[in-house]
């Protein structure tokens, strides 16, 4: 096995899943963890690789956002194909789960992008000096940006969900 | 020692400090009630913004598996019961029996006293409860082996809070504690904003004996336990009060062990009646039963209880979690290591 193929087994379900809670969008996710890993097959040696992979990826989807939005329109052309060719729906969401990742997205839009990404990774593991490495902080000042990123989500979870509330009338409050 | 900043309590309870830093903190939280609130307050935000992260998963794929409902299986909706019913119940049995036993009682009728142990000893209070016949029952000596932590025979060790700031994240996130824990017919910890004296709040019964409980729902092996041979019913009791104990929910009381950290703070253990295996489940902070924790299952160990493994993650080691049947005390196991945990065990969420 190659060291690709290792990474590519190791690191690919985290990386989409980081960039998906990210980006919103799968499809997407699933391009930039392969630019991600077309980058690291051009190196010669990955010292800190899961730091690595997390610090391209992350600039990959900055250098992205930064771009217009043609591209982003074509990739949305191509996942209503997808979408069209695909028969099977793997999750079947209820209501109430849809509801409440659309309002855990909104939250998460509300944090500063350096505490959104330094939230995510963490999420999927990375430790201090890992989250350190990849965003380019100090180790120091990782535990503030995370006190601050958990604070700063739960409050805006929660000061979104009395209005979602209220706009979905009296069952979902009594629910 | 100064107070502890926000930072560093995210980084200790993350465990990404080193062995001084770590000793420092803990030793420093002994003493000063401020910081241990903050610590509470940080263990929330922590469970709340995970909780909040994993809800994006819900994106079409595989990302995480969408949690399945959980309705059957649950012996107190089958039974109409909830852990305080059945506490009261099983006490006003063993009240009534204690109370004949007393008044019927004469010296050459009493049995020698034994000592009793294990899973015999479980059920002989029930037993006793149910069947208070002075000739061949031993009400007092069934009274002396009520488990420990059964409701009947003494009220749940008090816990003490302390103060907490009143930030409101933080309080919804006690109220979302307290949704969980009240869903089970408990109280729990409290923060009481700006309190000088520390809390003391008496939480109700909550664990219980399951033969007890047994007792009260009027469960097969509590009338055969009438009968000459005792050993068979006791058996069969048993199971029932293994089943009725084994699928639940629990709350785990973590301490800043880093490699404690892959348990949830609030799991259920459920039975996959369709993939046919015993799957733990995630507790929400706003007592929902959520997805599957990832690679963990738990078995039955005969006399022992029951375990739960938990999968490693990237930077955690798995661990197993044996859930005695005799306390709230479980026992986490790492590879060579291993530690104490406090282990609630709750009524599940509706």
């Amino acid at each position: 096995m190659t060291d690709l193929d290792r990474l590519f087994r190791e690191y690919h379900q985290p990386l989409v899943r980081y960039l998906t809670r990210r980006l919103g969008d799968r499809d997407w996710a699933e391009e930039m963890v392969q630019e991600t890993f077309l980058r690291a097959a051009r190196q010669d040696s990955i010292v800190s690789e899961r730091s690595w992979l997390f610090a391209v990826a992350t600039n990959l989807v900055r250098d992205e956002a930064r771009k217009d939005a043609r591209r982003r329109r074509h990739l949305e052309l191509l996942r209503e194909q997808a979408k069209a060719d695909d028969v099977v729906e793997p999750e079947p969401l209820t209501i109430e789960r849809a509801e409440e990742a659309a309002l855990a997205r909104r939250a998460l839009e509300m944090l500063a992008e350096r505490d959104r990404e330094a939230l995510l990774m963490r999420e999927e593991g990375l430790d201090y000096t890992e989250i350190a490495s990849a965003l380019n902080l100090s180790i120091g000042s990782v535990g503030t940006t995370l006190a601050r990123a958990r604070r700063r989500l739960v409050e805006a979870y929660e000061s979104l969900q009395p209005r979602e509330s209220a706009a979905r009338g009296p069952h979902a409050a009594s629910r | 020692m100064q107070h502890l900043d926000e930072g560093t309590i995210h980084a200790w309870l993350d465990g990404a400090l080193n062995d001084e830093e770590t000793t420092a903190i803990a030793r420093h939280l002994v003493e000063c009630a401020t910081c241990t609130a903050q610590v509470a307050e940080a263990r929330g935000m922590i469970a709340g913004a995970s909780r909040i992260v994993s809800s994006l998963d819900v994106v079409r794929g595989n990302v995480i598996p969408p949690a399945a409902p959980v309705r059957a299986g649950s012996v107190w909706r089958r039974l109409r019961l909830t852990p305080a019913r059945a506490a009261l119940a099983a006490s006003v049995l063993l009240a009534v029996s204690a109370m004949l036993a007393v008044r019927h009682d004469t010296p050459n009728k009493m049995v020698p006293k034994t000592v009793v142990s294990g899973p015999d000893a479980r059920v002989s209070a029930p037993a006793a409860a149910t069947a208070p016949a002075p000739a061949t029952a031993v009400p007092a000596r069934s009274v002396s082996v009520v488990r420990p932590d059964s409701a009947a025979a003494q009220p749940r060790a008090e816990t003490t809070a302390t103060a907490a700031p009143p930030a409101k994240a933080a309080m919804s996130t006690a109220a979302a504690n307290q949704a969980v824990a009240a869903s089970a017919g408990t109280a729990v910890d409290t923060v009481k904003p700006h309190d000088e004296k520390a809390a003391r709040i008496v939480a109700a019964p909550q664990s219980f004996s399951p033969a007890a409980t047994a007792a009260a729902a009027g469960a097969p092996g509590f009338a055969s336990a009438q009968g000459v041979s005792a050993r068979p019913a006791m058996n069969e009791m048993r199971s029932a009060a293994l089943g009725a104990l084994t699928p639940g929910c629990y709350l785990v009381e973590r301490d800043s062990s880093a490699w404690l950290r892959v348990i949830p703070p609030r799991f259920a253990l459920v039975r996959d009646d369709a993939a046919q295996r015993n799957v733990v489940r995630a507790i929400t902070l706003d007592a929902h039963i959520d997805s599957v924790v990832p690679g963990s299952a738990w078995r039955e160990i005969p006399n022992r209880g029951i375990v739960v493994d938990f999968r490693a993650q990237p930077e955690l080691r798995p661990v197993s979690l044996t859930l005695s049947a005799s306390g709230r005390v479980a026992e986490a196991t790492s590879g060579a290591e291993s530690r104490p945990v406090e282990v609630r065990r709750v009524g599940c969420p509706h």
